[in-house]
């Protein structure tokens, strides 16, 4: 027996994706076709839901990809693009490298003070993320905290506050609990007993955490780099308080475009080219969810 | 109770010395290997006043024991009793408190687990998820940074030693329970380890594939000429496998003997209860007359009969330990001189197929356990509930234990 109709309940993932996917994204595809106006809202054409099928084909007549052609033409956009594909690399891997060690060594922890850890872990998602971004700007610039302390010790000042290390160190801050808990769940799943039967063939210890140890956490480093990235290609709020002109990022661009320029077809067009380049990451990301989800059964 | 006799007959007969003095043929015997009677032999292992604690708890307890070159040696004994702990000491996963192990005549105190001549087969397997059956096998090979060619020359032997070449590029999740077992084995004996260390290797099997198991196992020490020691808590399985069995107790050695001796020999009552079943009469020794010994005990009117074997002096209080399927059991009074008889009622009958228990019971509400073999398919008159019986033994039947 087989039957032909999904359940109820398996629909409303795909509900969920409509409302909350499909339908936003239809919208911003929309507004990239169109042309910026100065009116409420600031772009043509509009729907003229009176004028029957005239109406509607004057409206799609009035949809064009100049959008796209001014974004492709301009270098500044392209660079935008590369560059926040490097910053979002350099994030994800400086937040592999440190977060790494530390899932690690949460892993390794009693089972009480690894819930401690966790929670540490967890915590500053309970302050807002603009305030914490901010607390950067405390600490990064010339006379802030680490200057202080820097002075403290003798060391020579660092001027970091917008520049793109002041960024890339935000980004790293931000999105480490992203890589730390994928990273956590993996290695703390790990049969302690692989490790003895390493050691037991004649692999010292250094040696097993190449063979087994990491080998073993590749989908918790695959998830928590794609978790890491996804995100830092398109962060704005980090950029735009930390960085400066030479930190250039596409998702401030975007903000800028929507909100400082008011074109909002450009900015909706620099968005959806912004979602492209995403798509394989996330295609990536989700196939990689499945064959988890898969072997975890 | 089946047949533990069914083992190996590669090494010959040899009849058993029982520790009386007196010569027996006891149990099955079937090997003349036996390098810890030769004082010429020198020990492959040897853990000298071996102690482990963990905590307050004491998981190793002085134990002194000597592993020879070729032996199948089991460790046997119920959960918590330390043989788990032992083992582990050997492979370098434990360190001990006190005592030293040694190994071919060399300290192994200090030596890392990935420097000892040893391999061990996990109760779990521990086979490497991430591997696919031939990496897995290779995994030792390649720590000894063995040529190329060579590791996969040797990885097809291993494959073939267990018979599992058509899986050698599937992963351990694609593998049955008894496949790998055999993968864990191949494994463990790739390296041509000094001696093979095997936790539990048949517990998670079912027992059709168990029981074949344990006879493969055995081809297979013979056939590698290796040394295995066998941790487990299954008497069948160390007593079918195994050259020789430690029964431990609460972190000591209880005995150590072949299998016929310390199921036939008992030293003790908590060896003899651990291995098979056994009825224990509490009993005082009233006189001695080589051969013979006269007991006094509760069941018997005149007293029990045995040998004089191993029996304490005249006043001293024992136990006397008869096993059921030694025991006869019949609806009519024995004939003879009527030693060693007791009458008594049918209180449950366990029938498996190949054996019958009875559970007798005796007056005073004692009961005892009698097996019979059923080695006719019909019987004249059987033996059903509530029918008046009696149990009868032979002087040589019953062991003598201090109290």
């Amino acid at each position: 027996m087989k039957s032909p109709l999904p359940r109820p309940s398996a629909l409303i993932p795909y509900l969920w994706l409509l409302l909350f996917f499909a339908l936003p994204f239809l919208m911003v595809f929309r507004l990239s076709l169109s042309d910026s106006a100065l009116a409420i809202p600031p772009y043509t054409p509009q729907i003229d839901w009176g004028g029957g099928l005239a109406g509607l084909k004057a409206f799609l007549d009035g949809l064009d990809f100049d959008a796209y052609g001014r974004l492709v033409g301009d270098r500044l956009y392209v660079n935008a693009y590369v560059s926040s594909l490097v910053f979002a690399a350099q994030g994800t891997a400086l937040a592999l490298l440190l977060g790494y060690p530390m899932a690690y060594a949460m892993a390794r922890c009693k089972p009480g003070a690894r819930n401690l850890l966790l929670m540490l872990v967890i915590l500053p998602f309970w302050t807002s993320f603009l305030i914490r971004v901010y607390a950067w700007v405390g600490i990064l610039k010339p006379e802030g905290l680490l200057n202080a302390g820097l002075g403290l010790l003798g060391l020579p000042h660092v001027d970091l506050l917008y520049t793109p290390a002041a960024v890339q160190i935000g980004l790293v801050y931000s999105y480490l609990p992203f890589m730390v808990l994928p990273l956590y769940a993996v290695l703390e799943k790990q049969d302690q007993t692989l490790l003895e039967a390493a050691a037991d063939l004649g692999s010292p210890p250094w040696k097993s955490f190449w063979q087994v140890t990491f080998p073993m956490s590749l989908p918790g480093v695959f998830a928590g780099c794609l978790l890491c990235f996804i995100p830092m290609v398109g962060e704005f709020v980090i950029p735009d308080l930390l960085g400066g002109p030479g930190s250039l990022m596409i998702g401030r661009s975007i903000w800028m475009e929507f909100f400082a320029n008011r074109d909002w077809p450009f900015a909706s067009a620099v968005a959806v080219v912004l979602l492209i380049t995403l798509i394989l990451p996330i295609i990536l990301y989700q196939r990689q969810q499945v064959k988890a989800l898969e072997a975890g059964r | 109770m089946s047949d533990q006799g069914a083992g190996r007959t590669a090494r010959g007969k040899a009849p058993a010395k029982a520790n009386g003095g007196r010569r027996l043929n006891i149990g099955a015997v079937r090997s003349s290997f036996a390098p810890w009677n030769d004082p010429a032999a020198s020990p492959l292992v040897r853990f000298e006043g071996v102690s482990k604690r963990f905590g307050d708890q004491t998981a190793v307890d002085d134990v002194s024991l000597d592993i020879y070159p070729g032996e199948f040696f089991a460790l046997l004994g119920p959960s918590g009793c330390g043989k788990t702990t032992l083992m582990r000491m050997l492979a370098g996963f434990e360190t001990p408190d006190t005592g030293r192990i040694t190994l071919a005549g060399e300290d192994l105190a200090g030596v890392p687990p990935h420097r000892r001549p040893v391999n061990m087969m996990f109760q779990s397997y521990a086979l490497f998820p991430h591997l696919s059956v031939e990496q897995n096998i290779a995994f030792g090979l390649k720590q000894e940074g063995l040529p190329k060619a060579e590791i996969s020359e040797r990885v097809l032997e291993m494959l073939d030693l267990v018979k599992l070449r058509a899986f050698a590029r599937r992963k351990p999740d694609q593998l049955s329970g008894g496949q790998k077992q055999r993968v864990a084995l191949a494994r463990a004996v790739a390296r041509k380890p000094k001696m093979l260390l095997l936790d539990e290797p048949l517990g998670a099997l079912d027992k059709k594939l168990r029981e074949e198991t344990q006879f493969e196992l055995m081809d297979l020490q013979v056939e590698l000429g290796m040394t295995f020691l066998i941790v487990t808590h299954d008497q069948e399985e160390a007593m079918v496998m195994a050259d020789r069995i430690a029964v431990m107790r609460e972190g000591q050695i209880a005995q150590i003997g072949r299998p016929e001796e310390v199921y036939e020999t008992p030293a003790n009552r908590y060896v003899a209860e651990f291995l098979g079943d056994v009825n224990l009469f509490t009993a005082k020794v009233s006189s001695i007359d080589h051969p013979m010994a006269r007991l006094a005990a509760a069941e018997a009117a005149d007293g029990f009969y045995v040998l004089d074997d191993d029996c304490p002096p005249p006043g001293t209080d024992v136990s006397l330990a008869v096993r059921p399927e030694k025991m006869r059991i019949s609806l009519e009074p024995p004939e003879g001189d009527g030693h060693n008889v007791m009458a008594g009622e049918i209180w449950d009958i366990g029938y498996t197929g190949d054996w019958t228990n009875y559970i007798v019971e005796l007056p005073g509400e004692r009961l005892i356990r009698v097996a019979r073999a059923n080695a006719s398919r019909f019987v004249e008159r059987p033996i059903g509930w509530d029918d008046k019986v009696w149990v009868s033994f032979d002087p040589d039947a019953g062991v003598v234990l201090p109290e």
